[in-house]
């Protein structure tokens, strides 16, 4: 036993040695403006198209600005891991500012900050204002939950080849969170009833973000029971839902993303976030130093960051002219502010 | 120290020591082919632990963790128990002391931490001793059964913290907050090292206590060693089923309880990330002796925390850091499971006659 | 015909420093049955596991059938006709005896499936043709200690093994199990098979061998012909100079302050669950203070099972045992001194220390209050190793010692509370002489300062040589109690062990112990 206890006290001092030599203070670039960007990704890059055209734009920003290359770091799927990790990258002190992106980061940043209180964090499609490090930017879902309502809405009660009788809308989510909750479920279901206030809503939960055989399942399950569109909200599993309503000859409205190309007739518009636009316009202003740190800003449909897509051609040749008539209608109440659409920010 | 044991010794550290080394230049290998940066990859993961006051103090951190559930697997295997549930029982600590925590927020903190800890150490025991009271009155394999009761458990309490104790206010699958003043004192910020690892240190030293000068740990290391012997020299061997199989699942619940209490302050889905495996690997790295499970443990903290430091400084993706995480174990341990599973087996061979 | 010479053998242990074999050379003819006699350690068994290929000789030659071979591994050895019965028999229980036979080496259909049938065929044959009686589907795991020896010779002969040779194949078995398995041996000879015992019995080279080489320290001392030497001759070129045979001791006449019953057992029953009859079968006896009751039977005849009943080790179906007039507790204290015939799984915990061993069972004395007292501890166990004479250090894992010792440290545990009951079963089991001696005088030790002392013993040598009064026991039934003296003699226990109607001869004690099994012959 002597041996070994020996052998361990000899291993402690030598961590402890080599620990002080590293506490050595260390020369660090002191510029003004953050230069050395990190994108943080909670979850993965591949097949999440909102992350990936995150990092396209902050890849753009910062090759314009010519600074060195963008640190990209996948945190992966199991929440309970990010606070740690974001805190290991923020700790390398070898960044500056860090990007990202998810209605959950503000509230982590805003704690990782407190220790390092010289990091800034630009979190978009997150909404935390007053706090002095970051800069938080949130999409108008209550917009984009709105009209892939009143899409949805005027397709099951339409006459399209898919549609039937019934009177209801399908909804797959991921999970339940805030933002879900009190903004984008809210503003889907005030958008069918602007159509017509007597349609249902068929709300099914994955329970994470990339089971597509659940996803699938759960589908299948609400187009048997009478569901002709389905708006999915659930990542990686929405490709279950895809098949399950190319099986049954329902139909789709997506959000976030162009994803037409996943099912053409089957998708029949997109609601998307033009995440790529602002992440690049974010962090080139974080890097020239024009952005206001504290700020919380709300971005949406006036100011072209949240978009549907109505030039498509797989929008144009899937749904009727009348019904696109009623769409471009909605579109035009909305940029020219006749129809004001409030995310309901003191729910929060 | 006499001759033979100091030989034995000798021979068991230099088996470790070629483990180890094999571990560390297989690592160093699959940098080499896997990373372009190899150089840099290779100092991050060997003095990445190093850096600075984060991944150092986290380094600590994690090890006074693993101190705990590296003991809770030692109790259990030291008396041939298999107890293959520790991952569920640290949820079950941690879930039992949040929704303790939750529920009496304004307790005053001693009062709270005591009854927290009180929950979590009966609710991992509870999960534990039911495999044992299994193993004893029907004749279930406990290997079995406390791997299987703790993967419901993984369900029941990923469904709890999703379901009655969700923070409704949080973008996460978690529980609120606990209190502020039910929060243990960080040591060395901003790591994650609390005066947790106190507690994971007094623990380590009365375990030593127990298993070196007391009749509970020689009757305990009797039973472990050679069953049968036991029960000739007049030892209750049914006890020593349940009650290293309870104690074992205590350790685990309060290994939860003190991440709760001391680096996450929430219960959150998947939190545990695999506590409850790589304490199965520190107690067989130690040969489940006490006194070696602190040095144990610190190895394992300092391997994952040299891979994390590599998954964030260069280029090597998480999978890959894993798969060179996975072979560094897996060479460590697997020279110490030889001697265990070995014995398992026999004793199963042995069992086979003895029904005849 | 093979004939098998080892000439100049040497083999060095590094790791202990044991010269294990010291230029020992080795003739046997062919067709002969040659013995290998020696005390424990004297090198016996590396000599045969160098002819077997399982260790490499540092020097010298091996011929056979007048050629040169070497020999580099057991699977050579197989090809060259070389074959050995280990100690501990290799058989797999879950096994029928006859796929243990072809294990390795089956009869296949299409390539690759297990053709049954001919297994049974093949397993038929080779048995009817050599004079065995075993059951081609018994299971491993029902086969008694002398049956799984002749399955291993029987696997040896179904891979055309030649030269056979059996290492203590009669440590293990039971007076009449030696008898058949001689009378195999015998055939076997004639059949023109070499054969090699090695044994430390010294009747037994006479029973069976023609010729007999004699080890001492690793050397080869002579070769003799078995029928020009007597025991006396062969046990002292053995011990070198000493000489020794078993001294019948004196039963002792109880005194009158004795004549009270320590332990009392009372029409005890035991059936395991499951089988056909019981294994203990109405047994009652009861044993006074100062006296030995040695209780000897055949294996399977329900020996091991009263060791354990009287023991409290189970709990008997139906019957009393009464320690002192009170049942026996559920857990063994010190008031029962138990030496167990398994004394490497029961009676020793082989990982741990000398001393943890000596202080396993009064651990009252050994932690008061509950805590370790070392000093107690270290200086029971030097107390115990000087008065012992136990070659090891208090700290030494038991493992490490020698058969003896290990037996010498379960006495003076067992042996140290002055328990007034002691039971010993099958004691000197595999000891040599010199330690043999040393546990007999230990026993009537014992018997002096008054103690009431149960030994059970497959040996019928140990019984009659220790105890005051003698009983057999056979299929489970105490067939009558009788005092020892010059009226018993052999042949009358023989016939008791086997039930009454059977005499002692090997061909019907095995019809009888095929009978004893609860199965067909």
């Amino acid at each position: 036993m002597r041996n070994r206890n020996r052998v361990f006290i000899v291993a402690v001092a030598a961590m402890a040695l080599a620990f002080l030599f590293d506490c050595a203070p260390k020369a660090k670039s002191a510029s003004a403006n953050p230069s050395r960007v990190a994108v943080f990704i909670p979850g993965v890059r591949a097949g999440n198209a909102i992350y990936d055209t995150m990092v396209k734009g902050a890849e753009r920003a910062v090759k314009e600005a010519g600074a060195t290359g963008l640190k990209v770091f996948e945190a992966g799927f199991n929440q309970a891991e990010w606070e740690e990790k974001l805190t290991s990258l923020v700790a390398t002190g070898e960044y500056d500012l860090i990007v990202t992106s998810n209605p959950s980061m503000p509230e982590l940043c805003a704690k990782v900050g407190k220790a390092f209180p010289k990091e800034r964090f630009l979190c978009l499609d997150g909404y935390l204002p007053d706090e002095a490090q970051l800069h938080t930017v949130l999409y108008n879902q209550t917009e984009q939950g709105y009209v892939a309502g009143y899409l949805a809405g005027l397709v099951t009660t339409g006459t399209m080849k898919g549609s039937n009788a019934a009177k209801k809308a399908g909804l797959v989510i991921g999970q339940h969170y805030p933002v879900m909750d009190k903004v984008i479920v809210p503003g889907f279901e005030a958008g069918l009833r602007a159509v017509d206030p007597g349609i249902a809503v068929d709300e099914r939960v994955v329970g994470n973000w990339y089971d597509a055989a659940k996803g699938q399942a759960l589908a299948k399950d609400q187009i048997g029971a009478g569901v002709d569109v389905i708006l999915p909200i659930c990542g990686g599993a929405a490709t279950g839902v895809y098949k399950a309503a190319i099986e049954a000859g329902a139909y789709v409205v997506v959000f976030d993303a162009d994803q037409f190309a996943q099912a053409p007739g089957v998708v029949l518009g997109c609601v998307i976030l033009k995440q790529e636009e602002l992440a690049y316009s974010r962090t080139k202003a974080a890097m020239e130093g024009k952005l206001a740190w504290g700020k919380a800003e709300v971005v949406g449909m006036a100011d072209g960051y949240v978009a549907f897509l109505d030039k498509a051609p797989e929008y144009i040749a899937a749904v009727q002219p009348e019904l696109r008539a009623k769409m471009a209608e909605l579109l035009g109440r909305i940029s020219s502010g006749t129809l004001r659409l409030e995310v309901p920010l003191s729910r929060f | 120290m006499k001759a033979p044991a100091r030989a034995a010794l000798t021979a068991r550290l230099l088996g470790f020591g070629v483990a180890i080394v094999g571990a560390a230049l297989l690592a160093i290998l699959l940098l080499w082919g896997l990373s372009s940066s190899f150089s840099a990859s290779l100092e991050l993961f060997f003095l990445g632990p190093f850096r600075n006051a984060w991944y150092f103090g986290n380094m600590l951190a994690e090890a006074s963790v693993l101190v705990l559930a590296g003991l809770g697997a030692a109790v259990a295997f030291g008396s041939r128990n298999f107890n293959l549930g520790g991952e569920g029982q640290v949820y079950a600590g941690a879930i039992a002391a949040a929704a303790i925590l939750l529920g009496l927020p304004t307790a005053s903190p001693p009062l709270g931490i005591g009854l927290a800890l009180l929950g979590s150490a009966l609710a991992g025991a509870a999960l534990a001793w039911f495999s044992g009271r299994l193993k004893l009155s029907l004749g279930v394999d406990e290997l079995i059964s406390s791997f299987l009761a703790s993967a419901i458990f993984v369900y029941l309490g990923g469904f709890l913290i999703s379901g009655p104790l969700q923070d409704p206010s949080s973008n996460f699958q978690s529980t609120a907050s606990i209190a502020p003043a039910f929060r243990l004192a960080r040591l060395f910020p901003p790591s994650n090292l609390s005066t947790a690892a106190f507690a994971s240190l007094f623990a380590l030293g009365l375990a030593m206590f127990l298993s070196k000068r007391t009749r509970l740990g020689f009757e305990f290391g009797l039973v472990g060693r050679n069953a049968e012997f036991a029960r000739y020299a007049g030892i209750d061997t049914g006890f020593y089923v349940t009650a290293p199989m309870a104690l074992s699942g205590a350790l685990y619940g309060l290994a939860g309880a003190f991440l709760l209490l001391g680096t996450q302050y929430k219960a959150m889905k998947g939190f545990t990330s695999g506590i409850g495996w790589s304490g199965i690997a520190v107690a067989l790295v130690a040969g489940n002796s006490p006194s070696a499970i602190l040095p144990s443990a610190l190895l394992f903290a300092y391997l994952d925390t040299g891979a994390k430091a590599v998954m964030i400084g260069s280029d090597v993706t998480g999978d890959i850091v894993s798969v060179i995480q996975a072979t560094v174990f897996f060479l460590v341990t697997a020279r110490a499971a030889d001697g265990l599973f070995g014995t398992r087996a026999s004793r199963l061979r042995a069992g086979g006659k003895k029904a005849r | 015909m093979p004939s098998v010479s080892m000439k100049g053998i040497s083999k060095y242990y590094g790791a202990s420093s044991i010269l294990a074999n010291d230029c020992a050379d080795l003739l046997v003819r062919d067709g002969e049955i040659h013995a290998i006699v020696g005390e424990n350690g004297a090198g016996k068994s590396t000599l045969m596991k160098i002819l077997y290929g399982l260790e490499r000789p540092d020097s010298g030659r091996i011929n056979l059938g007048g050629r040169e071979v070497h020999v580099r591994s057991p699977a050579e050895a197989a090809l060259l006709g070389i074959g050995m019965v280990q100690q501990h028999a290799e058989i797999v229980d879950e096994f029928s005896a006859a796929e243990n036979v072809v294990l390795c080496a089956e009869p296949r259909r299409f390539g690759f499936v297990l053709d049954r049938r001919a297994a049974r065929a093949r397993f038929a044959g080779l048995a009817a043709d050599n004079g065995f009686s075993l059951d081609p589907d018994a299971l491993g795991s029902g086969l008694s200690v002398g049956e799984r020896q002749e399955l291993e010779i029987l696997k040896l002969l179904y891979r055309k093994a030649q030269v056979l040779v059996l290492d203590e194949p009669t440590a293990v078995l039971a007076e009449e199990e030696v008898f058949s398995l001689f009378a195999t041996l015998r055939r076997l000879a004639a059949s023109g098979r070499t054969i090699i015992i090695i044994t430390h019995k010294v009747r037994e080279v006479r029973a069976i061998a023609d010729s007999v080489t004699v080890m001492r320290h690793g050397k080869t001392l002579s070769r003799l012909a078995a029928g020009d030497v007597g025991e006396e001759e062969l046990a002292t070129l053995m011990m070198g100079g000493q000489s020794f045979a078993p001294a019948l001791r004196t039963p002792r006449r109880p005194r009158p302050e004795d004549v009270s019953v320590v332990f009392e057992a009372q029409d005890l029953r035991y059936v395991l669950r499951g089988a056909a009859r019981p294994a203990v079968d109405g047994v009652s006896f009861s044993l006074r203070r100062g006296e030995v009751l040695g209780i000897c039977a055949l294996a399977g005849n329900g020996l091991a099972e009263l060791e354990d009943l009287a023991t409290g080790f189970r709990r008997p179906s139906s019957g009393r045992v009464l320690l002192d007039g009170r049942r026996l507790p559920r857990r063994r204290g010190k008031a029962i001194g138990y030496v167990p015939q398994d004394r490497l799984r029961r009676g020793a915990s082989l990982h741990s220390s000398v001393q943890e061993n000596l202080a396993a069972l009064d651990r009252d004395a050994f932690f008061p209050h509950g805590i370790r007292s070392v000093h107690r501890m270290v200086s029971f166990a030097e107390a115990a190793i000087r008065g012992y004479d136990i070659a090891a250090t208090p700290e030494q894992r038991l493992g490490s010692l020698s058969g003896g010792s290990i037996q010498k440290v379960i006495l003076a545990r067992e042996l140290n509370g002055n328990a007034d009951f002691l039971v010993f079963s099958n004691p000197t089991w595999g000891l040599d002489i010199a330690s043999t001696e040393f546990v007999y005088e230990r026993i009537l030790a014992a018997r002096e300062r008054g103690a009431a002392i149960l030994l059970v013993s497959s040996s019928l040598d140990e019984v009659l040589a220790l105890s005051d009064r003698v009983g057999v026991m056979s299929r489970g039934r105490l067939a009558g109690i009788e005092e020892n003296g010059p009226t018993l003699d052999r042949a009358h226990l023989g016939k008791a062990m086997l039930g009454a109607g059977h005499a002692v001869d090997s061909r019907r004690a095995h019809a009888g112990r095929g009978l004893a099994m609860g199965r067909k012959p």
